[in-house]
């Protein structure tokens, strides 16, 4: 079994390093580009939520003094992203099914990135649980 | 970002190059405003230097054809690779615009000059 583990920044700015975490780690072992692919965009897209709407409302001291923690682990052909923060709890259940003829009508806006995530991952939980949240991505490698 | 633009009469091909994310994807709308666009206008969007689209781009896109269908123009998107063909399926814009690859955009323009 493989695991690797990661602080970042509660900052937008981040993003583009937990990309290159996540793609190089994965790289390292073995990960085909394809699964590879759905789990760095996964990431951005979870990584992205947190910083935005778990911490959309949340006072810049904290936001700064706060670190969300992301760990990478492979074990046969499962690899597990977990990540967590402290942030204000969110839960993607809530969030309903994209439209796209909505959005391009200007009737509705996003829904994509919870979307894209359930879709290109296995499976995807959510737990909020004594103030911290925890965000956990799966995916089955095809190869 | 990097943004070619090539404009032929009413048709205009938008080639951003590299991620379309939360930073890149304001700079292809910024872009694509300074651009006139009229009734008969036909916006190309080549994705073949393109290797990541999130939500973002996606939202950004969204907000681009939405744009050009109010005009009155008209919207196709090109050149995916797989990993960005996937992502516009599952988000449905595959269903919504004209796909055109490579060879068919060149051939456009080329039958357009």
């Amino acid at each position: 079994m493989f695991v690797v583990r990661h602080n970042f920044q509660v900052d937008v700015k981040e993003i583009p390093k937990v990309k290159s975490f996540v793609e190089s780690t994965l790289s390292n072992w073995g990960v085909s580009r394809e699964d590879l692919d759905d789990i760095v965009l996964a990431c951005d897209e979870a990584a992205t939520n947190i910083i935005l709407h778990a911490y959309g409302p949340v006072d810049e001291a904290r936001r700064k003094s706060d670190t969300i923690e992301l760990t990478l682990r492979k074990k046969r052909n499962v690899v597990e992203v977990i990540l967590r923060d402290r942030g204000i709890s969110f839960d993607m259940a809530k969030v309903p099914l994209p439209d796209i003829r909505l959005n391009l009508a200007g009737k509705r806006r996003g829904g994509f990135g919870v979307h894209l995530m359930r879709s290109l991952m296995s499976r995807i939980r959510y737990q909020c649980r004594d103030g911290e949240n925890r965000t956990i991505l799966l995916k089955r490698l095809s190869s | 970002m990097e943004i070619q633009v090539v404009q032929k009469g009413d048709l205009v091909v938008l080639q951003p190059k590299g991620s379309l994310d939360m930073y890149s994807s304001l700079e292809l709308k910024n872009r694509m405003d300074k651009i006139a666009v009229g009734k008969n206008t036909e916006v190309f969007i080549d994705f073949s230097n393109i290797n990541f689209v999130d939500s973002s781009g996606i939202g950004t896109l969204i907000k681009i054809a939405h744009q050009i269908q109010e005009a009155g123009g008209k919207v196709s998107l090109a050149g995916l690779k797989p990993t960005i063909e996937k992502v516009f399926k599952i988000s449905g814009l595959i269903n919504v615009f004209p796909i055109l690859t490579e060879v068919e955009l060149r051939n456009r323009l080329q039958g357009d000059s």
